[in-house]
């Protein structure tokens, strides 16, 4: 009777415009209150899920983002990503494509890729004639690319949940997002050729290698976070916190595009930009909490158990309800809702939570493209200036093809296992 | 005084951050350069700094209307009914950060009680931790009650 209520509420209160921490967190004080629970175990739970050291590395990821979304990092990617393929035809494309994927390696961050790569990018192509449908889907598909390359804020957060190894996830998404991106780019070459879209002028050694050498800062933080954690040198935290450093550094000392007096501003916008996803969490864990404890998910399994559902129709099915979900909900509370439902299940089906997550991120990254609530619409309408229904009709494309990917790692799992059980051992 | 407030806000929570950020960076080095010197409490600290940073910054999220939520169906109302969903919005707000506000403070009050310090060698007493909760919903009931007090008044922005 309690669940049938709170699903009925929780489902009104979202329509009606309540933040989703607000909707999460006041089921959870009802079903604490209804329950006769003590008061003071709410607020331990709130203080037991912020004490975490993995979590400490968001809001770290979301700084060094946002150092190197506004220190100039994107335009240098951009110059040196233009210098190796600009002779080619519809050349600000694949820029596009190459420079997200640069810059996904060190945002961990699908909105902040394509909003910084986005500003330089959407001027440069409404110039040089390339339709504003084709520039946002583009940049839009891009974008997408950075909760899959690794670092990924959402590979972290599910790692959490799931108390899976975050580096294996990390590496699990390297080869899905190489495909996508090569994807996107044979997407963009066929665009390109059939609407005949312009090639870049040449650029003399010099300005070649002025290019290459400008964009070496740059490629300093994911080196630092990859080669860090790979290494075993830094655990997920510390290469975040260097990672922050280093984009601060770089963005005052080499780019120069942010002052010192820029600094504190910068780090507490980071920090409320995470405090958005952080109170988020706190809320799902603590209502995900109650859902077990109800009950609930061990019903799910039975549910599950009494279907006689494979791996694979399981998989199928969580694809289309997350697809569904993704549509209406931000990207992080579907997986702060939809995971701590499932993560039984999977161990019950015998699937490997790796192959789930990069699952889940491919999901994810879908989500943000489709209407109505997909961010990445929202800040590529803002970028562009342009309407959201051509922003739509842009994406669309890039989503029939990322949706291909979707079948694809689904059906083969070892193309997300492959690469963490070589570099870690298989399980 | 609100641009010194949000001055405040912003450089407290940008100085926290920045701690946290510079202690992870110099765990990682003296690991491998002084590893006698390695303090325990690092990472416990890094934790304390960033939840602090995290629930300072509470208010501000939701005055620049930061928190995500599904507007798709408000947004087609009126902007009478709009008004209403708002205020809707502000007052479960304030119940809920009030409810969990006060459910931390309690729990404050408890490891005061209790003298609940941390295991590392600096034994750092964790009410001191754990009033980041009650203050960050305290700070967010504040703010809700404020921004029910401007739309009552027609002074909304």
């Amino acid at each position: 009777m309690l669940l049938t209520v709170v699903l009925i509420l929780f489902f009104i209160l979202l329509l009606v415009g309540v933040p989703i921490y607000l909707v999460l967190s006041g089921l959870a004080v009802l079903v604490w209150l209804v329950e006769g629970n003590p008061l003071v175990s709410l607020g331990q739970q709130y203080a037991n899920h912020l004490n975490s050291y993995t979590l400490v590395a968001v809001p770290l990821f979301v700084i060094a983002a946002t150092f190197m979304q506004r220190g100039g990092v994107a335009r240098a990617l951009i110059a040196m990503a233009s210098a190796w393929v600009g002779r080619t035809r519809g050349a600000l494309g694949i820029v596009c494509i190459l420079a997200t994927a640069v810059f996904a390696a060190i945002s961990g961050s699908s909105v902040a890729t394509a909003l910084a790569i986005g500003a330089v990018l959407i001027p440069a192509m409404k110039q040089r004639g390339y339709p504003i449908t084709f520039a946002t889907g583009t940049i839009g598909a891009g974008g997408t690319l950075g909760i899959l390359i690794p670092p990924s804020l959402a590979m972290l957060i599910y790692g959490i949940i799931v108390d899976e190894s975050v580096p294996r996830l990390f590496l699990a998404g390297v080869i899905p997002g190489l495909i996508q991106a090569a994807l996107l780019m044979a997407y963009v070459r066929y665009y390109a050729v059939r609407y005949d879209l312009p090639v870049e002028e040449p650029m003399d050694r010099q300005e070649f290698i002025t290019a290459n050498l400008n964009a070496l800062p740059a490629l300093l933080v994911p080196t630092i976070i990859l080669g860090g954690i790979y290494s075993g040198l830094v655990t997920i935290s510390e290469a975040a916190g260097l990672s922050a450093i280093v984009a601060m550094i770089v963005s005052l000392t080499f780019y120069r595009e942010i002052r010192l007096r820029d600094v504190l501003p910068i780090l507490a916008d980071g920090v409320r930009q995470t405090g958005v996803i952080i109170f988020i969490v706190l809320a799902a864990l603590t209502f995900a909490h109650w859902l077990t404890g109800a009950g609930v998910t061990r019903a799910l399994v039975n549910f599950i158990e009494r279907m006689d559902l494979t791996a694979l129709e399981f998989l199928i099915a969580a694809n289309v309800i997350m697809f569904i979900l993704g549509m209406f909900l931000e990207v992080i509370s579907v997986i702060l809702i939809f995971v701590p439902l499932i993560v039984p299940v999977l161990l019950k089906l015998d699937i490997d939570p790796i192959h789930f997550g990069v699952i889940l991120v491919v999901n994810m990254e879908i989500a943000l493209l489709t209407p109505p609530v997909g961010l990445n619409l929202f800040v590529l309408k803002s970028v562009a200036d342009t309407g959201i229904d051509k922003v739509i009709r842009g994406v669309t494309p890039y989503i029939g093809l990322m949706l291909v990917l979707l079948v694809f790692i689904t059906l083969v799992p070892s193309v997300s296992t492959w690469l963490p059980d070589l570099v870690f051992g298989a399980r | 005084m609100k641009t010194f407030f949000v001055g405040l806000e912003a450089g407290t929570t940008g100085l926290l951050a920045l701690a946290a950020a510079l202690l992870t960076v110099s765990e990682s080095i003296l690991r491998y350069v002084a590893p006698t010197k390695l303090p325990d409490w690092g990472a416990e600290v890094t934790v304390y700094l960033i939840g602090w940073a995290v629930m300072l910054s509470a208010s501000r999220m939701i005055r620049d209307k930061m928190h995500v939520s599904v507007e798709m169906l408000a947004e087609r109302l009126s902007e009478r009914v709009q008004v209403v969903l708002r205020l809707f919005t502000c007052l479960f707000g304030l119940v809920v950060a009030g409810c969990i506000g006060w459910a931390g403070w309690l729990m404050v009050d408890f490891a005061i009680m209790l003298g609940e310090r941390s295991d590392s060698s600096i034994r750092f007493p964790m009410w001191i931790y754990y009033s980041a909760i009650p203050v960050g919903f305290g700070l967010s009931a504040a703010t809700y009650l404020w921004q029910i007090i401007l739309i009552a008044t027609g002074r909304e922005g």
